[in-house]
């Protein structure tokens, strides 16, 4: 079933690159989006039925490597990629609809094709099927990408954790001559590297989700617009981190720090995704804040191991993905304006965005509610952060005292049914699903409400003003200074003193000046006097004398 | 592998009967160039196409050289060419054919004296096939010597070389290069008494004086044409002032010539002698790799970073070619095979956008962003050669950096940081190129790309692709890798 589902969404990916920007694009985006319902249909009944089934392909068949190309039908590989196939579904069918996407057609195409390659990595189940995958899926991504500085940053972090991880694929290979991705959890023997290997394998992981010291790729995405932030936020990249981790947690498993790491990264990049989302005034930054924050999640439940993350990952995507809608919304209904500080008492006017903040803010309360048990100081720390955050900012937004400009207010209103009415029937479903109505649910919910209307964090809007602040690039700066710079210098300096003055000053110079100077000595001797030919004879026969004592003292 | 048919003489004679067809072509000012073009092409793709009939009756299983072809030359003293093949040689010379057949289409609209140019390209062509197909120690000093006179000729005549001292000391690098080889073949003749089968050389029972001194020659000869420190400086100097991809294609395939000598003369296990050769040589191509690198990094010459990309490239084939296994020898020779059409084509393409911007006198910052089928195969061609899964650089790549980290995680760790960095450079340029934010709306825009080379360049991306998917799928017939 994946495997025929793999294949359909190349095939139709490929269709939908080629067939973009012609005359019929809308038509070709709703031909794609019924392909989409009819597949996920198909895939939601074979995962119901049970049905499984295993496909490889011999990709490598040689006597150094051997490699299948595995796309297996289980219940992990249904379980990983149900939410994914979901949100791949809802991303085209918003960018459909989303009247700033101008290449509506081939970023649906990318999409499909990008989805394809989440699952060759879901179901990889040796190294080289995991490194192709991965690298797919950033080159897609790069093309998603539609903004040069956003580009430009995304592939040099991710060049650097794609080489990071080919170094050390390549290492295990070599050391435990297997390509299985089984053969990590044995990889601990004498001779072998397992604490560099986790430290490699961490470093790659946390620069592809933007943890906290290597954001500053997933952070460039600001740049887009917000369908795509979306989109890639959840569909792409970052997602690849998490889903690296999970396919090499034996390895993990088996290094005491790993742990330790993953809380600790993941405890500074929920700090830093809340003091972003709160203090940033940008909403797109703001978005991609909160998606920091949700990450930060995913990476602590993974230092408990791997049965929190599998359980509760499906619908953590689907909320943070929705999360990331609403603040879309917003944006659409207010004439595309991304500044918070230009927004406040649009509650009156966006009855219906406002409304289904409020559910949404309720489902995510009794998913995190119902999730606690599996890792209790995770979800609440996790959720006290979040729900802070939600309400400083929907009191900005909807509450509060208004500094929308006239164009702004005069234009507002709420986004046609088109938008509202599939958000609504994810948010009921999440409600639904989550089945949760306990007392405490309300109680916090009850809470969450006062946060919002009294809006005690509303004092920290001035930081908005603060334009230092605001255009703040801290992390990157420092590379720039620590690594870059002098990477730079070290080249211009071996440049100009190997290249100009060794080579081209001292030794060619020297060599091209010894010549000449023996050219003009032969010259001056060869001038036909008896002089000349009696110094030329002189130095013959002492060649020739030492060439004679050289053979005779052997 | 019997085969009645001369094989391998024949792929080194197509390209000098095209030689004497281009020279033959008619020679009117209207139409000498596209007749001297077409002959060539045709004679570069009717290579191509015995090449791939030669990829059919290869048994890529079987160890050694097939298709053994045998000339007597000389009788006192006692000569004979021969002439082999196998899969390594014969990968080697379809990506010279893929790589100077790109390049001869890259410089199709160059008016300057196309005609000499073309029959140059063809004779060099038919040297280097002679090369890679020499199976002894004669043939293959012969073939490695007689390449310098068409070099010599395509860069002195095309290059554009401003300064006479850098064309000099490209030619006293190089004969300085081919007389020690000389020195070393003659010595071997001598001690031998019979030509030597390149596999034999390291067999040779010299003394130790004899052999310090044969082995000192061999390498300083393959030294003289691969890049590395100090000898790095005249590929260098002369790959930034070339504005002609097809000379720029061919100078930079002349240091694969001196990898090649290297993985032929190698043995597998290392006599005494060597080893001391071997720590200095692999210290220095580490360093060379290094250095090259990072000034690819900080250079703004995007003709610097290409030389520095092939550069890096060819000293980890080097590195690699040192491991004592069969099998990497194997993915060298697929590596190549991509890495030398990846490397043509991002030349190719960066000559045109060079000629675009002086022809519009437009900054080239930006350039790409009105140009969206050059964007997309220049993209292509960077994203291959930083060693994303678009051609088979990515799988064999990891094999050898996988086999180099094994032998040493030091000298590993440097090929890698060394390929980062190379990738870092060929990135910013691309991203420089691509920069929107320097267009200026009142400049003129450039011209992009022609339908049929945008054809073209495709069908060479598409192959690409299908050398990560399988790189022996051009093998008809044979048994297991």
């Amino acid at each position: 079933m994946i495997a025929n589902l793999f294949f359909c969404l190349i095939a139709s990916g490929f269709v939908a690159g080629a067939a973009a920007r012609s005359r019929y694009e809308r038509l070709w985006s709703f031909l794609l989006l019924a392909f989409l319902a009819f597949s996920g249909f198909y895939f939601w009944e074979n995962w119901q039925q049970g049905i499984t089934g295993n496909f490889a392909f011999h990709w490598i068949d040689a006597s150094l490597m051997q490699v299948n190309i595995n796309l297996a039908s289980n219940t992990d590989t249904y379980r990983l990629t149900a939410p994914l196939f979901l949100l791949a579904g809802i991303s085209v069918f918003y960018n459909t609809f989303y009247p700033a996407e101008t290449e509506k057609l081939r970023l649906n195409g990318l999409l499909l094709l990008n989805l394809a390659a989440l699952i060759l990595l879901i179901c990889a189940q040796n190294f080289m099927q995991l490194l192709t995958a991965v690298c797919i899926a950033d080159v897609l991504c790069l093309f998603m990408i539609n903004d040069i500085e956003g580009k430009r940053r995304y592939i040099f972090y991710n060049l650097l954790a794609d080489m990071g991880l080919f170094t050390l694929f390549a290492l295990i290979w070599k050391q435990t001559g297997s390509v299985d991705l089984a053969a990590l959890s044995g990889y601990r023997r004498l001779g072998q590297y397992p604490e560099l290997s986790v430290c490699l394998i961490l470093f790659c992981a946390f620069i592809k989700s933007g943890m906290f010291l290597f954001q500053g790729g997933f952070l460039s995405l600001s740049g887009l617009s917000f369908n795509r932030i979306f989109s890639i936020s959840y569909g792409a990249t970052p997602l690849v981190g998490i889903l690296l981790l999970i396919k090499t947690y034996p390895l993990l498993a088996g290094v005491s720090y790993a742990s330790a790491t993953l809380q600790l990264f993941g405890a500074l990049t929920l700090l830093w995704g809340f003091f972003g989302a709160v203090v940033i005034d940008n909403l797109k930054d703001k978005a991609l804040y909160f998606n920091l924050m949700f990450y930060a999640l995913m990476i602590g439940l993974l230092s408990l191991g791997l049965k929190p993350i599998m359980q509760i990952l499906p619908e953590l995507l689907i909320l943070g993905y929705m999360l990331n809608l609403l603040w879309m919304m917003v944006a659409v209904s207010a004439s595309n304006e991304i500044f918070v500080s230009n927004m406040g008492s649009f509650a009156r006017p966006l009855k219906a965005v406002f409304s289904l903040a409020l559910l949404l803010i309720l489902g995510l309360i009794q998913f995190l509610w119902k999730s606690a048990p599996l890792a209790e100081i995770w979800i609440y720390a996790f959720g006290a952060i979040i729900l802070m955050a939600c309400a400083h900012i929907l009191y900005q937004i909807f509450l509060g005292k208004t500094n929308a400009d006239e164009h702004v207010w005069a234009f507002l209103k709420n986004p046609p049914l088109l938008y509202l009415l599939p958000y609504a029937a994810a948010a009921a479903f999440v409600i639904w699903k989550n089945d949760c109505y306990d007392w405490m649910v309300g109680g916090i919910y009850a809470l969450f409400l006062v946060v919002l209307f009294l809006g005690p964090l509303r004092s920290l809007g001035r930081l908005y003003e603060a334009e230092t602040l605001q255009e703040a690039d801290w992390f990157d700066d420092i590379y720039e200074t620590l690594l870059v710079a002098p990477v730079k210098i070290l080249g211009r300096i071996l440049w100009l003193t190997i290249d100009f003055l060794i080579i081209e000053r001292t030794i060619v110079s020297s060599l091209s000046g010894a010549t000449t100077l023996l050219v003009r000595l032969l010259e001056k001797m060869h001038t036909g006097t008896w002089t000349g030919s009696l110094l030329y004879v002189s130095a013959g026969l002492m060649i020739t004398a030492a060439v004679v004592y050289m053979k005779v003292r052997g | 592998m019997t085969s009645s048919f001369n094989f391998v003489s024949t792929i080194i004679a197509v390209p000098f009967i095209g030689l004497l067809f281009a020279l033959a072509a008619k020679d009117d000012e209207k139409t000498r160039d596209r007749n001297v073009f077409n002959v060539s092409i045709f004679a570069l793709i009717t290579n191509l196409f015995v090449i791939w009939r030669m990829f059919a009756l290869l048994d890529v299983s079987k160890p050694g050289l097939q298709m053994v072809e045998r000339y007597e030359w000389l009788e006192n003293p006692k000569i004979s060419i021969v002439l082999g093949m196998d899969v390594f040689s014969l990968l080697l010379i379809l990506a010279v054919h893929a790589a100077v057949l790109i390049g001869m289409f890259g410089a199709r609209h160059n008016k300057e004296d196309g005609k000499s140019l073309m029959v140059f390209s063809l004779m060099f062509v038919g040297m280097i096939t002679g090369f890679f197909a020499a199976a002894d120690i004669f043939s293959f000093y012969i073939f490695f010597e007689a390449m310098l006179l068409p070099l010599f000729m395509i860069i002195g005549m095309f290059g554009g070389i401003r300064k006479q001292g850098v064309l000099a000391r490209f030619f006293i690098y190089n004969l300085l290069g081919a007389i020690f080889l000389f020195f070393a073949t003659v010595v071997l003749y001598n001690y031998q008494s019979a030509n030597i089968a390149l596999n034999e050389v390291s067999r040779v029972d010299l003394n130790i004086r004899q052999e310090i001194f044969v082995w000192a020659a061999i390498f300083i000869s393959f030294l003289s044409r691969i890049p590395i420190w100090p000898f790095h400086y005249w590929i260098s100097s002369i790959s930034t002032g070339l504005r002609n991809p097809l000379v720029f294609i061919i100078t930079n395939i002349i240091p694969l010539t001196g990898v090649y000598g290297f993985v032929r003369f190698w043995p597998k296990t290392v006599p005494g002698v060597l080893s001391y050769f071997m720590i200095i040589l692999e210290i220095i191509c580490v360093i060379s790799m290094v250095f090259i690198a990072l000034i690819g990094l900080i250079n703004k010459d995007i003709q610097y970073k290409i030389f520095s990309f092939m550069t890096v490239g060819y000293i980890i084939y080097l590195l690699a070619a040192f491991l004592p296994t069969d099998m990497v020898l194997q993915n060298i020779g697929y590596s190549l095979f991509s890495f030398l059409i990846i490397a043509a084509g991002l030349e190719v393409l960066s000559n045109y956008l060079e000629k675009q911007q002086e022809c519009m006198e437009i900054s080239s910052a930006g350039i790409l962003c009105a140009l969206p089928r050059a964007s997309l195969i220049f993209s292509f061609f960077v994203l291959a050669a930083i060693g994303m899964p678009l051609s088979s650089m990515f799988l064999n790549n990891f094999v050898l950096v996988a086999d180099l980290l094994d032998k040493n995680v030091k000298m590993g760790s440097l090929v890698v940081f060394s390929l980062i960095v190379i990738a870092a450079a060929l990135l910013q340029e691309l991203y420089r190129l691509k920069d929107n934010t320097c267009v200026l709306p009142e400049k003129p825009c450039a011209a992009d790309i022609s339908a049929r080379a945008y054809g073209v360049l495709l069908l060479i991306c598409g192959f690409l692709l299908l050398t990560f998917v399988n790189p022996l799928w051009f093998v008809v017939r044979g048994g297991k890798l």
